[in-house]
């Protein structure tokens, strides 16, 4: 497949060496960064910094809910896998 | 870092050779440490159950109250030995050594774990449903755990599906537990021939003790549990590889998808 030849959206005289990943623009040498093996412009860099901030922004209460859940249950855990080994044994005692 | 004959490579000849096999090797190559670890993790819980099958032979299994009990804290036990053990498959399947995020998410670990077993024991009870997600989904929380950014549970949550979802992931459990299975009908298949013929025939003896211990089923009941324990093992230790397996197609598939998208672009 051929690809046309195009320009660095910041610098038009310059030939682009690639696509940032994120914004889809052309970028030249100087307004590519490489990061993790792929290229980017300066605003797509920005946009992946914001997007890995709040991919990985802790707000305790809404992030957490699942785990605090789980614990205010185990005890209820803890006495269902109780009976439940109790009925286990029960019905192998049974048939054994 | 590892040494690279300590590290995993999950594309190393050509086609994946699947993740049992990989476990299997790692299992073999790192037996000075696994097998005396696993050993650590499952003893409390095996020397529990030895009281209870005996309970369960004579037909007592109502006296088993605080074995039960006792059972409880024996599997937390198993559950962080194990969770240790899958930390260091972590390590050669990553390379990070370094990182020792165990300690701060062993809690939810042992919650997430105690949640699924309740999936585990009551979901063939209930919902006529064998534990078998329960089996996938416990063997893949500490590498669920330790790969997520924080404990969000959309963090937990992608590869947890993922791993379930993954039909390959089912297949390594079926032959695990086909496996099983094969190898326990074997073992009880020769304990029984064993009892009828060779005893009797060969031997010359007519024992009968030893012919009813051979036929009994607390020594079937045992075989069963030091066979399982085996197969637990890899099964833990494959796990982590097959997590890492179902996140590199994954990624794979997304970024083959992106660059089609950028070739349409440029086109």
């Amino acid at each position: 497949m051929a690809l046309k030849k195009t320009f660095c959206l910041n610098h038009p005289d310059r030939p682009a060496i690639g696509i940032c990943v994120i914004t889809g623009q052309a970028i030249c040498e100087e307004c590519s960064t490489r990061y993790e093996g792929v290229n980017y412009s300066r605003e797509g860099l920005r946009i992946l910094q914001a997007r890995r901030k709040a991919e990985n922004a802790v707000r305790w209460w809404p992030d957490r809910f699942w785990l605090i859940v789980c614990t205010l249950l185990s005890p209820l855990s803890v006495l269902l896998v109780y009976f439940g080994f109790r009925a286990l044994i029960f019905f192998m005692g049974l048939r054994s | 870092m590892p040494k690279p004959q300590d590290t995993i490579d999950l594309q190393s000849n050509g086609d994946f050779a699947g993740s049992l096999d990989a476990g299997l090797e790692f299992i073999r190559a790192h037996a000075a440490w696994t097998v005396p670890m696993y050993v650590l993790a499952v003893a409390p819980a095996a020397l529990l159950m030895l009281p209870i099958i005996a309970d369960i032979a004579v037909h007592r299994p109502s006296d088993t109250t605080l074995y039960c009990w006792l059972l409880l804290p024996a599997m937390v036990w198993r559950w962080c030995i194990l969770a240790i053990i899958q930390q260091r498959v972590r390590w050669a399947v990553t390379g990070k050594t370094n990182d020792h995020l165990l300690k701060r998410r062993l809690f939810p670990l042992i919650i997430l774990r105690l949640t699924l077993a309740v999936w585990a024991v009551w979901g063939c009870w209930l919902l006529l449903v064998p534990g078998f997600p329960a089996l996938i989904l416990g063997a893949l929380v500490a590498p669920s755990l330790l790969d997520a950014p924080g404990l969000s549970f959309k963090h937990i949550r992608r590869p947890l599906l993922l791993g379930l979802t993954s039909g390959s992931t089912w297949r390594q459990l079926c032959v695990v537990l086909l496996a099983f299975v094969v190898v326990y009908v074997g073992i009880i298949g020769m304990l029984d021939i064993f009892a009828d013929t060779v005893i009797p025939s060969f031997a010359g003896i007519s024992d009968l003790h030893l012919q009813l211990l051979l036929r009994s089923s607390a020594l079937k009941m045992g075989m069963m549990l030091f066979i399982w324990m085996g197969f637990d093992l890899l099964w833990h230790v494959s796990s982590v590889i097959q997590y890492y397996y179902t996140q590199s197609r994954h990624t794979g598939a997304d970024i083959q998808f992106r660059l089609n998208g950028l070739r349409e672009k440029a086109a």
